[in-house]
């Protein structure tokens, strides 16, 4: 298999400006078939903006994207025909029902599987009688999680899904669904806030910081290489000489040195300048999450 | 500095409608002062007049609208501030109320021949009131079965004007001046009563439930006119007209019906019946070739009270061609429209029936009878029909397409284009009746009909090469071929009838050529839509 059928989205130096504001700058990324690919960042880091360039609601003026081989501003049928896709405040019409409004997405889409879609209703503990503005916001996420998975896409896009599911439904539910959906060799680009749901389903994460997409790694090589190093320095710590050392911060002559890389070359570039280590430790996505928001340093890992 | 609760809720209305007041403001200034420069005759000044009171009267409209749901209500974080509930009901209304009658009284002393006394400019506010609380009411989910809404509105509206003509009316006509006043405040107090009823069943949370009674006539709705009935929905395209259909399809039969309800029962007064029939057939089409336009650019909104029609992202992101969704739109705009007509036709037909005073009708058929015999007269009839309803449609789905197009530019280029649009409405509302009815410009018109058609099919062959790149992405055969039989057969159908009509070869010529051109039009919007529908989709 090529390159070129083997990624389902190929996106190739693409940046967006909204008036002054870069929303988003030469982003370069490949989705292969069959992962689920993590999106984090800040608000206003250019998630959004990434993911509707993915289903053509945005024309790439700089860059190129393509969706299953395709330009999705050119060809929206063909290719919106294979997402599934689930945004952050789902615009349902009110006024259908759940039956109504399943009945009208079937018509979409030719592979629409009715009786999956009961079954994802049911499972989801929906009443399919009752009218979509009826529900509460969460029932209305199901919903929209049910007819985004209903026609078994090959890519599933999932903009803060969890902005309306409780937390029950996050853990059971949109994990059993992105499970099933990877495990059937189709994909997940899952962009959302919540990093511990993202650290227990994502193959693959992606970093986005104002604009700029500042990591894209395996999720096991993100949590192996994140680390921070707690050193005694009297004055001001060089530590920007150090290779994949991306912040630090000082306290009564205690730093705080976060890097990316091996943790034993940071250690080692820190002797060299005369710190002595006090602490030494791996980080959680949600503290990695936390110092990379504050930097953004391109990547330079440790050696 | 602590504000008076009346003043604090008072600017808070202004917060609310602040962009929606200053553009109106705005736009009524300029719509005097040009109509004072154009100097428009008396009835089209009195025609703009109603729109534009219309138009403001939707920006006074205190609510909290929300549109997936098509709920509107009164605004939720206002309901919890400590002001008295007769207060909270009373600002909104007087607010819209003062500044409707300011604007519709400035306008008739300015800019048009009539002079009212103050006892008829003080009748003539408290109407727009009663109607203005009445609309509130309704709006703030008194009742939430829609085709309850709309019969009270319409027996609402029904009562101010009869009183108000009764209190205008020198010969103190219908109901009398005693029973106008009487009616009247009757009228306005109770709908103040009920828009703030509406507002203490908002406080306490129970506003737009359903009531036993309520659900009943729900359920009779349902059966009678089939509101939840689904159609089996053989693809996207066929389920996005149903949507459209279903959202949009019904605002022009339902305004029509206001209209047309108005009229007939109008002629349930003998004083009204007695008058000649010409004048509540000439309202119905008025107000035909006012709305449909109108309601034709509706289906590119998003949200009524959004300024920029835009797609919304879960349309956008259904996987529909632009030509495909283009097309659901314009088909479901068509069927609408086509609806919009028969409603039309019936009300003209049983003005006619219910009138006492036929007597111009029949003389102006007569004439036509004498002229064409029998079939030719028909024959007129239906092409001034055909011509009616395909250039309305024309026109919404022109307007539609606009809307898409100047959501997608910049709002700077969009006003300027707005002010041209508007600018070139008034030349054309001013000079269109003095060049149709000039005989110079009209032998014209007839000498250069062929001209004319042949321009027209030029300016269409640029417009489908400029098209060809959208409508080469869906099949394009399969997409323009209903397109194309609907352009053959809606010409075909004017040609014989036009070759009924006994008339000079020169005016049949001329006659062939309009129904192509007018043919030719209708192609315009079809091939723009989907191109302006992709710039709004993919920005």
């Amino acid at each position: 298999m090529n390159q070129q059928t083997e990624n389902i989205i190929d996106i190739r130096n693409l940046s967006r400006h909204f008036g002054n504001k870069a929303a988003l700058q030469d982003v370069t990324l490949q989705i292969p078939r069959g992962k689920v690919f993590g999106v984090v960042g800040e608000n206003g880091a250019g998630k959004t903006t990434l993911i509707k360039h993915i289903l053509g609601l945005l024309k790439a003026k700089q860059g190129s994207v393509s969706v299953f081989g395709m330009d999705p501003v050119q060809q929206p049928r063909r290719v919106l025909s294979r997402i599934g896709y689930l945004s952050e405040q789902p615009d349902y019409p009110e006024w259908m029902t759940v039956t109504q409004f399943t009945n009208y997405m079937a018509a979409f889409y030719e592979t629409w599987d009715r009786r999956y879609a009961t079954e994802l209703l049911e499972m989801m503990n929906v009443d399919p009688s009752k009218k979509i503005g009826e529900l509460s916001k969460g029932q209305q996420a199901r919903v929209g999680l049910c007819a985004a998975q209903a026609h078994r896409p090959e890519l599933l896009l999932l903009d803060e899904p969890s902005s309306g599911l409780d937390p029950v439904a996050r853990n059971e539910i949109l994990s059993a669904v992105i499970r099933t959906v990877s495990n059937e060799g189709r994909s997940v680009l899952l962009s959302s806030h919540l990093l511990d749901e993202v650290e227990r389903v994502s193959d693959h994460l992606v970093f986005f910081s104002q604009g700029s997409m500042v990591l894209s790694e395996p999720m096991e090589a993100v949590l192996s290489k994140h680390h921070q190093v707690i050193v005694r320095f009297a004055g001001s710590l060089p530590w920007q000489k150090i290779p994949g050392v991306f912040k630090a911060s000082e306290a009564n002559s205690e730093w705080q040195v976060f890097g990316y890389g091996e943790m034993e070359a940071s250690i080692h570039g820190l002797r060299n300048l005369g710190a002595e280590i006090l602490e030494q430790r791996l980080l959680s996505l949600n503290e990695a999450f936390l110092a990379r928001s504050q930097s953004r340093l391109p990547l330079r890992e440790a050696a | 500095m602590k504000m008076a609760p009346i003043t604090a809720l008072g600017w808070e209305i202004f917060g609310w409608n602040r962009s929606a007041l200053l553009m109106n403001a705005a736009i009524g200034a300029a719509l005097g002062v040009a109509v004072n420069v154009v100097g428009l005759a008396g009835p089209m000044s009195i025609m703009l007049l109603v729109s534009f009171s219309l138009l403001l009267a939707s920006s006074f409209s205190y609510i909290d609208l929300n549109t997936r749901s098509s709920r509107a209500g009164f605004p939720r974080h206002i309901l919890v501030l400590p002001v008295a509930t007769w207060m909270l009901a009373l600002v909104p209304i007087l607010g819209g109320a003062v500044f409707i009658s300011a604007f519709v009284l400035l306008w008739l002393r300015f800019l048009t021949s009539i002079r009212l006394s103050f006892v008829e400019q003080l009748a003539l506010a408290g109407a727009i009131t009663a109607l203005s609380c009445w609309m509130q009411a309704m709006s703030w989910e008194l009742i939430r079965v829609r085709l309850a809404k709309l019969a009270v509105l319409v027996i609402v509206s029904l009562l101010a004007t009869l009183s108000l003509v009764s209190l205008l009316s020198e010969h103190a006509l219908l109901l009398g001046r005693t029973g106008g006043t009487v009616t009247l405040l009757m009228t306005m107090s109770c709908g103040y009563f009920f828009a703030w009823m509406a507002l203490v069943r908002s406080r306490r949370g129970d506003a737009g439930e359903a009531g036993p009674s309520n659900k009943r006539l729900r359920t009779h709705g349902v059966l009678t006119f089939g509101n939840s009935r689904m159609p089996e929905l053989a693809s996207g395209v066929e389920a996005q007209k149903w949507y459209e259909s279903r959202v949009f399809g019904r605002l022009l039969p339902i305004c029509l019906m206001i209209v047309c309800t108005l009229s007939l029962s109008m002629l349930l007064f003998d004083a009204v019946r007695s008058k000649p029939s010409g004048i509540e057939i000439g309202l119905v089409l008025l107000a035909f070739f006012m709305v449909s336009p109108l309601v034709g650019s509706a289906y590119a909104w998003k949200n009524p009270q959004l300024p920029r029609a835009m797609l919304a992202p879960f349309f956008a992101a259904l996987p529909l061609d632009d030509v495909e969704l283009a097309f659901a739109k314009l088909r479901a705009s068509a069927r609408s429209h086509l609806l919009g007509v028969m409603i039309v036709l019936v009300t003209i037909a049983a003005i006619i029936v219910l009138s006492d005073n036929n007597a111009k009708i029949e003389g102006i058929w007569t004439n036509l009878v004498a002229h064409q015999g029998t079939v030719g007269a028909y024959c007129v009839l239906l092409l001034l029909a055909l011509f009616a309803a395909v250039l309305t449609w024309m026109a919404g789905a022109l307007l539609m397409a606009a809307a898409f197009y100047f959501a997608a530019v910049q709002w700077k280029n969009g006003a300027l284009k707005y002010l041209v649009v508007f600018l070139g409405l008034l030349a054309f509302l001013k000079y269109t009746g003095w060049f149709l009815l000039n005989r110079v410009t009209l032998q014209l018109l007839l000498v250069h009909a062929h001209t004319i058609a042949w321009v027209l099919l030029a300016v269409v062959l640029i417009l489908a090469t400029l098209s060809f790149r959208d409508y080469r992405r869906s099949n394009p055969l399969a997409a323009l071929g209903k397109v194309l039989a609907g352009f053959v057969a809606m010409t075909a159908i004017s040609l014989v009838l036009i070759w009924q009509v006994r008339m000079s070869a020169q005016l049949h010529w001329a006659l062939s050529c309009f129904a192509i051109t007018t043919s030719l039009g209708a192609l315009i919007p079809i091939l723009r839509l989907p191109v302006e529908i992709a710039s709004n989709r993919h920005r």
